[in-house]
This record gives C-alpha cells, sequence and structure tokens, in this order.
C-alpha cells in the first residue's frame, strides 16, 4: 500500500467513526436523554473528529530517497479531486435550492444551517476523495509496485 | 494572447459583470417595495446576459487555425497554479459566507432562504474571478503569452 492509499485508508477510517459516533450521539440524546431534536443534534460535534485527517501527512511521512508520487499518482489524485469537488458542489446548489423550494422565497432559516453546509461539504469532499482514491488504486494492497 | 489568457479575460470579465449585476438587483430587491423591480430587472437583462455569455464562449473556443496547439507544459502549470488558488479560496469565502451572517444577525438569528442561492452564485462568481485573475497574474497582464 503506497502512502497516497494509507493517507486515503486513514481519512475515511477517521471520519466514517465520527459520522457513527455523531448518529449514535444524536439517537442517545433524542431517544435515550429524551431530548428535543434541535437540541439532540449537538451529538453533531462529534464530527470536529475528522480534524484529525489533517494528520495524516505527518503520520504517513514521505521516505527519504524514494519516489512516493509519480505521474499515475497524480493522476489518481486528480481524478479523486474532480469527483469531490463535483459531488460536492451538486450537493452545495441542492442545499441552497432545496430550502428555497420547501419554504417559498419568503420563507427563513437559521443561520446555523449556513456553518452545517459548509462543514457538511468538507466532510463530502474528504470522503468522496479517499473513496474514488482507493477505488482507483483497487481497494486491496497491491499497488506498491 | 493565447487561448488561455483569451479564456481567463473572457471570465474576469462575465464575473465583475455578474457580480455588479447582482449587487445591483439585490439593492433593488431589498428596497421597500421593489421586490418587482429586481425582478423586472433580472427578466429585462437575463437574455441579453445569456446572448452576451454564448457569444464570448464561441469566440474564446473559436480556431482560426485547427492546426495550432491550444496549450502546453507552461500553460498547464498555470492552470494547476490558478486552480489551486482557487480551491483555497472557494473554502476562504464559504467560511467568510457561512460566519458573516452569523455576525450579521447573532447566534440566533434567521436569514431569508432566497439568500442561499445567491450566496451561492456569488462565491462561484468569485471563485472564478480569483482563477482569471490567477491566470493572467501569472503570465503577466500585458498579453506576452505565446500567440495562437
Amino acid at each position: 500500500m503506497n502512502r497516497a492509499q494509507k493517507m486515503a485508508q486513514f481519512s475515511l477510517i477517521v471520519i466514517l467513526i465520527a459520522l457513527t459516533l455523531c448518529v449514535i450521539a444524536v439517537g442517545v440524546l433524542y431517544f435515550v436523554v429524551g431530548l428535543p431534536m434541535r437540541q439532540a443534534l449537538s451529538g453533531f460535534a462529534f464530527i470536529a473528529i475528522c480534524g484529525l485527517t489533517g494528520l495524516s501527512p505527518l503520520l504517513y511521512k514521505k521516505e527519504r530517497g524514494k519516489v512516493s508520487f509519480d505521474e499515475r499518482d497524480l493522476l489518481i489524485h486528480r481524478k479523486a479531486s474532480l469527483a469531490a469537488y463535483s459531488i460536492f458542489w451538486f450537493l452545495f446548489v441542492l442545499a441552497a435550492m432545496v430550502p428555497f423550494f420547501v419554504l417559498g422565497p419568503k420563507g427563513t432559516i437559521s443561520v446555523k444551517y449556513l456553518p452545517a453546509m459548509v462543514f457538511g461539504g468538507m466532510v463530502t469532499v474528504m470522503l468522496v476523495q479517499s473513496i474514488v482514491t482507493l477505488e482507483e488504486y483497487g481497494w486491496r494492497s497491491k499497488s506498491d509496485e | 494572447m493565447n487561448k488561455t489568457q483569451k479564456g481567463a479575460w473572457f471570465a474576469l470579465g462575465v464575473s465583475i459583470l455578474l457580480l455588479v449585476f447582482i449587487a445591483i438587483v439585490l439593492r433593488s430587491m431589498f428596497a421597500p417595495g421593489g421586490r418587482a423591480a429586481g425582478v423586472r430587472l433580472v427578466k429585462v437583462w437575463i437574455w441579453l446576459i445569456l446572448v452576451l455569455l454564448a457569444g464570448g464562449i464561441a469566440f474564446v473556443h473559436w480556431k482560426r487555425r485547427p492546426s495550432v496547439v491550444d496549450c502546453d507544459e507552461r500553460d498547464k502549470c498555470i492552470k494547476k497554479n490558478a486552480v489551486l488558488v482557487s480551491f483555497v479560496s472557494l473554502w476562504l469565502l464559504l467560511i467568510a459566507a457561512s460566519i458573516g451572517p452569523w455576525f450579521a444577525v447573532g447566534q440566533e438569528g434567521s436569514i431569508l432562504v432566497c439568500l442561499l442561492p445567491i450566496i451561492n452564485l456569488s462565491v462561484f462568481l468569485a471563485v472564478m474571478l480569483i482563477y482569471s485573475v490567477a491566470i493572467l497574474v501569472q503570465y503577466g497582464r500585458a498579453g506576452k503569452g505565446e500567440k495562437s
């Protein structure tokens, strides 16, 4: 498994753990503790765990004297970024248009919706980029050639 | 001036004009009783804008000589740097756009839903503008790039 794959795998695991914890926390706060949904949504604070993905370049450092990134890796990276940002932009437009059509042009929405849109977008980008990277290399560790 | 530069000048012009247009429409729409005036403004200008956009795109992509090479390694490198700059600016603008209203109307405040598509479009146009500026700055503004 090469460096890009290891980093993608690390990001994917971190994001999936964060999302799972968010769902569990919201579920526990709503169904077990009995908080109203508005307050139970504070369980989404676990999404902050995604910040750990920033550590991946430190965890998987470049090896000296070894080529860690070639033309093929560059192509895969480009493809993954393109897929991630295409999906992000589609979802971002959707997130902007759906409230407009559901609530009407005169409807209002809480300002908390905007950061949720942006951070949701960030998580989407990281998730899709990791999945496409791993998919392009093949999920098994055969591409350290 | 090569094709990349022509495209960048075109995108720069279009994004500035559209940002100004959005600002004018918003100004008239959010004035008391000015909603109808804003909608009328959009209805009147939208066709002209679309025709100009189509004409501009056709002009940028029109090749006088099919044998001429569109872009080389240097152009690719310039485009790559510009894309990187625009991605960074995209996130900065999105974070600014999401935090700005928070400060403007308070933590428990709310905004009109019609502002969401406007924010969306404005961020897109701003990123397009930054991309074009990044390309033109790298080529040097005076059109020193290879001719096509």
